[in-house]
């Protein structure tokens, strides 16, 4: 059974839908993120689990239990905010303790537990200090330590790294991830940032204007998005339209001057998508001219313009001389490399 | 101006950047020691000549007037009792008003508009009308509150609030409100909105997110609220020497006409 489980819950704010249908299981000690644009109603879904907003359709459950009839002081979730609303009239040892406080745990064992909360963390030494003293990045580590301190069944972050630069944010991904595999909590982290969800979720929920798009491991919504929403969203992806014939036998998949035997199920205008470090330069395939070419480093970025629009190809720079710029020539990927979705693209 | 800082050394950049405050809060600095600090010097000053009914000011260093602040229980008495009246005001509106403002902060939009008028009010009545209304409401024996308290079965006989600490202490108290609500609620506008859903993630209930969160948080604000409710606060006027000896002498002075600066 699942630990955390969401029941086509939805959220309505006056006449407007802010999230609808969202079913989603959740197991014990699972990495989970929600993905999607800004305003897509992640912070909305993950505060209804919280309680600070009630659903107004459907259910959520924790281990069976119904959570929205719990008040939110009483689930004992443990949330970081996007702000860290730390307290700050407290020190950081205070902010962590708080939460213990109101469990009524003895003096003693709180001092050690938080001690050790601010171990955890890297904050060893700073139990004294007031959150204003201290930087972005240290105060975002003072949340999570009171948000884990008391042992919460499930952690909520919501965009905890967006106001850390993009280094100091690389960091706290690593160390989120190692802190969250060692002590096993069930995580739920909203985020916009698809290099964070991919890299820190064992499942990742993808979301656009309320709804779920995909919901799948990080490799999968990659290589197998379920909409053209995912494809985009989840880095950079060529749509080429092609069609399926199947009024011939052997059916086929056709997009210009490239053609191969199609696979089962779809008939009509399709869409093929092929991640741009799938695609290969070959003999037959595609044609494509190149129109530039960039240097970067440990690959080459190519813009072409083929028989079906505009396409990216990502190189790596593995000493094989590369097309140059003007060169005409044949883009090929593998059967498995591409999705096929039914409609045209856009 | 950018070009300058350019091609000028960083020091003096530096040194610039550290003047700037100074240079920009200077009128204001100027203004307030031309008409606050410096007459109050020349009072501390004047504090230390003699005076005669028919001789005027004598620019002679006396220690005399200080030695009858310290030692006449006339000045005592009244020194007690505008710090009473002080304290007394701030915390009728300090109890009143902080809710006042917790409250105004949870309104939605136009509610909270409507709201904050009505408790800009006393500001933008004038004095007299302002009195007047007291006055209807505190009047003898047949003023509204007393009729309301008595028919409420509050109280059996009528509180005499004209001409007595009480109702001026009331009085006061209404027109520093809006002074107590607005500082309470500028400090209340700096929260972190996810404050309070942060505490009762921990599992604070409401009584404990406001005094151990909220409280500790909007107290400067209260501080600031009294600083100006002091600043309006009756002036210890002292009497012609003549009635030192009549022991109503606070019995004289109507609530209103005692509020010196507005
Ligand atoms: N209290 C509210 N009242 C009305 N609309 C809201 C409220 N909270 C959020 N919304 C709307 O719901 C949508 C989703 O918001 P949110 O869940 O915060 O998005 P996200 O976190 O994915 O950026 C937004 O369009 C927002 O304007
Ligand atoms: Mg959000």
């Amino acid at each position: 059974m699942a630990y955390l489980e969401l029941d086509r819950v939805a959220k309505q704010f006056g006449a407007m839908t802010v999230v609808d249908g969202f079913s989603l299981a959740v197991g014990k000690g699972e990495f989970i993120s929600f993905l999607g644009p800004s305003g897509c109603g992640k912070t909305t879904t993950l505060q209804m689990i919280a309680g600070f907003l009630d659903p107004t359709r459907g259910a959520i459950r924790l281990e069976g239990k119904d959570l929205t009839a719990i008040h939110p002081a009483k689930r004992g979730l443990g949330i970081v905010f996007q702000s860290y609303a730390l307290f700050p009239h407290m020190t950081a040892a205070e902010n962590v303790a708080f939460g213990l406080e109101m469990r009524n745990v003895p003096r003693s064992e709180r001092a050690e537990r938080v001690r050790t909360a601010l171990a955890m963390v890297g904050l060893a030494g700073y139990e004294d200090r007031h959150p204003r003293r201290m930087s972005g990045g240290q105060q975002q580590r003072v949340a999570l330590a009171r948000a884990l301190v008391i042992k919460p069944s499930v952690l909520l972050l919501d965009e905890p790294l967006s106001n850390l630069d993009a280094k100091l944010r690389e960091e706290m991904q690593i160390e989120l991830r190692q802190i969250q595999r060692t002590i096993g909590t069930t995580t739920i982290l909203v985020t916009h940032d698809q290099n964070e969800a991919m890299s820190l979720s064992d499942r990742i929920v993808v979301m656009s204007q309320g709804r779920i798009e995909q919901i799948g491991t990080p490799q999968e919504t990659y290589e197998r998005p379920a909409s053209a929403f995912v494809s985009q969203f989840l880095g950079k992806t060529n749509d080429f339209a092609a069609t399926i014939d199947r009024t011939s036998a052997p059916a086929r998949l056709t997009a210009g001057s490239w053609s191969v035997p199609a696979p089962a199920g779809l008939s009509g205008p399709v869409t093929v998508s092929v991640r741009p470090e799938r695609i290969g330069f070959g003999d037959v395939g595609l044609s494509a001219k190149i129109v530039t070419r960039i240097f970067q480093g440990n690959h080459w970025l190519f813009q072409c313009d083929s028989e079906c629009g505009p396409a990216i190809v990502i190189r790596q720079n593995d000493g094989q001389a590369q097309p140059s710029e003007g060169e005409a020539v044949r883009l090929v990927w593998r059967p498995e490399d591409m999705s096929v979705r039914a409609g045209a693209a856009a | 101006m950018s070009a300058v800082a350019d091609t000028a050394p960083q020091a003096a950049a530096k040194e610039r950047g550290a003047r700037a405050p100074w240079a920009m809060t200077a009128p204001a600095l100027m203004l307030f020691v031309g008409v606050l600090l410096i007459p109050l010097a020349m009072t501390v000053l004047l504090s230390f000549h003699d005076w005669g009914q028919y001789k005027g000011i004598e620019p002679v260093f006396i220690l005399k007037n200080w030695h009858e602040i310290a030692t006449d229980p006339y000045y005592a008495e009244m020194f007690w009792r505008t710090f009473r009246i002080a304290i007394l005001t701030t915390l009728l509106t300090a109890v009143l008003g902080a809710p006042e403002a917790y409250i105004l902060n949870r309104m939605s939009g136009r509610w909270k508009s409507f709201f904050l008028l009505v408790i800009l009010g006393p500001l933008l009545i004038s004095v007299v009308a302002r009195t007047l209304g007291w006055a209807l409401l505190f009047g003898g024996n047949n003023g509204l509150v007393n009729k309301l308290l008595m028919s409420l079965g509050v109280i059996r006989a009528p509180i005499p609030f004209m001409f007595t600490e009480t109702g001026m202490v009331v009085a006061l108290a209404h027109v520093m409100m809006p002074f107590m609500v607005l500082s309470v609620w500028a400090a209340l506008q700096r929260l972190d909105p996810q404050i309070e859903n942060a505490a009762m993630s921990l599992g604070a209930g409401p009584v404990t997110i406001v005094r151990r969160i909220v409280m500790p948080q909007i107290m400067p604000g209260c501080c600031r609220a009294r600083s100006s409710c002091s600043r309006c606060r009756p002036a210890p006027l002292p009497r012609p020497r003549s009635s030192a000896a009549a022991g109503s002498r606070s019995r004289r002075r109507s609530p209103m006409t005692s509020s010196s600066t507005r």
